[in-house]
């Protein structure tokens, strides 16, 4: 049962009640898995990342340190390698969730478990277009990129403020004309769609599948017992008169566009808007300086760090720090949140990805994936796993198989995902 | 240890083995960089039969870019561009943002296009007198508007049914007996159409199996590529008399002032300059390239290619070597340059050091690191942009990391350094060269005779201008000096011929489409390089005007 989202906020707000998220979702059948991927930039030094020790008794280095917090929530992964595809960051981005399919796993997983959630996945980003000329890591089954939306408010309107549902007949009659405005683009399409094959029909195919998204969202996006209140505490607001960059690509604003998103996911998971997400902080090349950290170097400058200990390496730790600690508060909040008997973490499995493995080589080995939550998926936690030589010949294994089985874990049963070159099925032990 | 240093040695030769296989084997082939989203993938397609050299081409549907939908709109609904901020960014492919296989409509695009057409139309319902000619009131007037409204948004008559779709918005029982919500509602269905979003190039089926493109496809195209906007009553009109002539229209279009920024606009995504006004550079290292700065190197570009394009030679020529620059108080000021005494820009001398696109503020700024000079990124740029030969990523085990800045080196002896490394210089022995010679130019595009207290060398040389394996290699010094071999070759105007073809298409050629893009390069060298009869020319081919099944 959904009713609509202002309609609801309103009577809540009448009665001075607010339901926590949750409570009233019993009644659906189970409790579906969801996913999370948070996407930081530019690889990392091996050295000062990778856990040491073995698979349950293990530390943190300096770069990863701060995920100590959380680390009984995490799988820390080591000797996966991304294998096919392009080089350096373009070709890195490409094929972190796609294994080199054209379909992404946030974008392949939302529509597998979609279910009556509004939206199929969802893809923010904290300055992940600005200055963008390496890509974005989400793409549709037919391989276009999904360009996620760095612009916090217009992000949270669309999950959680869009048109008016009520009862009252203004309102029903502005539901009805909306439908029929959709309704016309769909005929139009219908038409166009008969005479074509191939490539264009796809792109219509792609085309119906978001008009119908919109369309059904038309019936309520937000479930029942759900409310977006406290989001945006400090007010945070776009100005009109920010031309370049804009108010949510400013450098100084890049911690309260990242917690904003980050609260957003949060929000979005939590309330069902949908069962995907995709966190981009920044993007690959990324020339974002963080202020607080220390660092003085833009982000790819120092992820050429050259030796350990050079100056640029004491940056690009500081940096590294800086968004481990961003992900440890995601994963803090998600395990805060009450959800389906246990926590919003436990239903949800959170990957921690970047486009490279050694930034100074530019490689793509040992790719330096952090997997999350999924308690409720079955997901044994708080371990290092190192695939080092552990896939066919001796050589790493392939990061697709670590793909594979985020679907399987989150209940979408697949043998491949991309690349099958080291064989099918997931990680072994995982 | 020696049998390490021996497998190590093997692993270099092997590294140097592939890179200039990689260096050598792509080039002018067509093919794209792999995994590039809306490009191909094949790097080592077949040779490409060009028997036939201008084929027909591919039914496309093309998505409008923002600032094809936001100046639409403005057209349409008599109002000022609408902002599009929400809307997704374009992928970019090789450069251009209107690329029609990497673009498609995503949920979070039909939310954005569902809020812009209702605030447009609200907007422009309080100037209702400039785009509604009737009493909507009437059902005589709502017939005549949705027929006429109509075709301009769907750029073709509307069908019967489709009339009926839309008179049927102003029912009672969808608007409460409002006109005003009537017509927002049959607007806003149009404009969320697949058949306003996409500009379709998908022809009619003729008796020999092929999509001739339709006389208003053909309208659409025209305007679009040459106006930047949706074609205006009167052209639809000739469409519908059947009597539209491509290549005349084309060239009423270059005489139409409008045409001067959409003409522009592929200027700056060929010299790919269009994140001049955003890209990041460290104020401390860059004091003087102020906001004034980057806005007045980007009016510079601007009138500097229309200039050429349309108030001088025409052409190509031009647009490398010359004596002047368009620059205003800010830019002449940044240049070290007499101030023309004007905010915009004015025609100067250019001095020793400034005039033609290599010189540009505008290139040289957008082709640096925030922090310093980039002879990579310059080199490249001149093999991407200049000579179209692609050159491959660097190998995915290569060590790709700059040097440090040291400052008791310059940028060129850095780099030298970097470069002496052989699995490096298999690509890079075309690159670095080249971008050398632009080191008399900082980080911010400013000229500068020394750095760190040391001279500037800014002597280049450029390998396999013409052909990239044909051995030869010529030195030249500045920019000025490369200008001049390259104006020398047909190696620049073919080229640039190439990136017309990719604008005006909204593909990368692939297959043949690599054919017609050569073919369209041959003409612009037959026609003594004049951009405006290339940028004719490409409306007039079999590859544009008919569609394969």
């Amino acid at each position: 049962m959904r009713i609509g989202r202002r309609g609801f906020l309103a009577s809540l707000l009448a009665t001075g009640t607010m339901v926590q998220g949750g409570l009233l979702r019993s009644a659906r059948a189970g409790a579906p898995m969801r996913t999370l991927f948070v996407y930081v930039p530019d690889g990392c030094i091996p050295a000062l990342w990778h856990p040491n020790g073995s698979e349950t008794s293990f530390t943190l280095p300096e770069m990863s340190a701060p995920l100590a917090a959380v680390q009984e929530h995490c799988v820390f992964l080591k000797g996966l390698d991304m294998y096919s595809g392009g080089a350096t960051h373009e070709g890195g981005i490409r094929k972190v969730l796609t294994g080199v399919g054209p379909v992404s796993l946030d974008v392949f997983l939302g529509q597998k478990l979609q279910g009556d959630a509004p939206f199929a996945s969802v893809q923010l980003g904290v300055a992940a277009n600005f200055e963008n000329g390496s890509g974005s890591m989400s793409f549709t089954g037919t391989g276009q990129e999904v360009k996620p939306d760095d612009n916090p408010i217009n992000a949270f309107g669309r999950m959680f403020g869009g048109a008016t549902q009520s009862d009252d007949a203004a309102a029903l009659m502005a539901k009805k004309r909306k439908k029929s405005i959709l309704d016309g683009a769909l005929a139009d399409l219908a038409a166009i769609r008969a005479d074509l094959a191939g490539p264009e029909k796809a792109k219509l195919d792609t085309n119906l599948d978001s008009l119908r998204e919109v369309e059904k969202r038309l019936d309520g996006a937000v479930p029942l017992g759900c409310s977006p209140s406290g989001w945006n505490p400090s007010g945070f607001s776009i100005s009109s008169t920010d031309y370049y960059p804009k108010t949510y690509d400013k450098e100084e604003n890049f911690g309260t566009v990242g917690r904003l998103q980050t609260d957003l996911a949060v929000l979005a998971l939590g309330c069902d808007v949908t069962r995907s997400v995709g966190l981009m902080w920044s993007h690959p090349v990324s020339p974002t300086r963080i202020t607080g950290t220390g660092a003085s170097l833009g982000n790819h400058d120092a992820s050429h760090f050259g030796s350990v200990g050079s100056p640029a390496a004491k940056d690009f730790v500081r940096l590294k720090r800086w968004f481990a600690q961003r992900f440890a508060e995601l994963i803090q909040s998600l395990a805060a949140r009450p959800y389906g008997g246990s926590t919003l973490l436990d239903h949800t499995l959170v990957l921690l990805c970047t486009e490279l493995g050694d930034s100074n080589a530019h490689d793509h080995k040992s790719v330096p994936f952090v997997l999350a939550g999924g308690g409720a998926a079955g997901l044994k936690t708080g371990r290092f796993l190192d695939f080092t030589g552990k896939g066919s010949g001796g050589t790493n294994e392939a990061h697709s198989k670590l793909l594979v089985s985020i679907a399987r874990l989150a209940g979408v049963s697949i043998d491949t995902f991309g690349y099958s070159g080291h064989g099918t099925g997931g990680l072994a032990g995982l | 240890m020696l049998k390490r240093r021996l497998v190590r040695s093997a692993h270099l030769l092997l590294a140097f083995a592939i890179t200039t296989a990689a260096c050598t084997g792509v080039i002018g082939d067509g093919s794209s960089s792999p995994g590039s989203p809306g490009e191909g993938t094949s790097s080592a397609s077949a040779p490409i039969d060009c028997t036939d050299p201008d084929q027909p081409g591919p039914r496309q549907l093309r998505l409008l870019t923002r600032e094809e939908y936001a100046a639409t709109i403005a057209d349409l609904l008599a109002i000022d561009r609408p902002a599009t901020d929400d809307l997704p960014v374009e992928p970019r492919v090789a450069g251009y943002d209107n690329n029609a296989a990497a673009s498609v409509v995503t949920s979070r695009h039909v939310d954005a296009y569902l809020a812009v057409a209702d605030a447009a139309v609200r907007t422009a319902l309080k100037d209702k007198g400039k785009w509604i000619a009737c009493d909507l009131g009437s059902a005589a007037c709502r017939t005549s508007f949705v027929e006429k409204f109509g075709r301009r948004a769907f750029r073709r008559p509307l069908r019967a049914e489709e009339k009926a779709r839309f008179e049927a918005m102003f029912a009672a029982d969808l608007t409460g007996g409002s006109d005003d919500e009537g017509v927002a509602a049959a607007v806003s269905s149009m404009l969320v159409s697949p058949s306003f979003l996409y500009r379709s190039e998908l022809g009619a089926r003729a008796d020999d199996g092929t999509y001739p493109l339709t006389a208003f496809e053909l309208a659409t195209a025209l305007s679009f590529t040459f106006l930047g906007t949706t074609p205006d009553d009167a052209l639809l009109d000739v469409a519908a008399s059947g009597k539209l002539d491509p290549e005349a229209t084309a060239r009423a279009m270059l005489a139409d002032p409008r045409s001067r920024p959409q003409v522009a606009k592929f200027f700056s995504q060929w010299l790919d300059t269009t994140s001049l006004l955003s890209t990041n550079k460290d104020k401390t290292i860059y004091p003087t390239f102020t906001d004034a700065v980057r806005v007045g190197l980007d009016a510079e570009l601007r009138a500097f290619v229309n200039h050429v394009t349309f108030d001088s030679s025409h052409g190509f020529g031009e647009l490398l070597s010359v004596d002047y620059v368009f620059a205003n108080d800010a830019v002449a000021g940044f240049y070290g340059l007499p101030l023309p005494g004007s905010a915009t820009p004015q025609k100067i001398a250019g001095g020793a050091e400034r005039g033609g696109i290599l010189a540009l503020g505008a290139v040289l700024a957008s082709h640096a690191h925030s922090n310093e000079s980039s002879p990579i990124k310059r080199g490249k740029w001149v093999r991407d942009r200049l000579l179209c030969q692609d050159l491959p990523p660097p190998p995915a085990n290569a060590n790709t990391t700059p040097p440090g800045l040291d400052p008791t080196l310059t940028t060129r002896e850095r780099f030298a350094k970097h470069t002496s490394d052989a699995s490096c210089r298999g690509c890079h022995q075309y690159i670095d060269g080249v971008g050398f010679g632009f080191e008399r130019y900082d980080g911010a595009g400013a000229h500068r005779t020394e750095e760190g207290g040391r001279s500037i060398d800014a002597t280049g040389e450029i390998r396999g201008r013409e052909s990239l394996t044909n051995g030869v290699s010529e030195s030249f010094d500045g920019p000025k000096g490369l200008a001049a071999l390259l104006a020398k070759g047909e190696g620049a105007p073919s080229c640039f011929a190439t990136h017309w073809f990719r604008f005006a298409r909204g593909l990368k050629e692939d297959g043949p489409e690599v054919c017609a893009a050569r073919t369209l390069g041959k003409k612009f060298l037959e026609k003594g390089q004049d951009i405006r009869e290339l940028m004719i020319a490409v409306v007039t081919q079999r590859s544009f005007l008919v569609r394969r099944p």
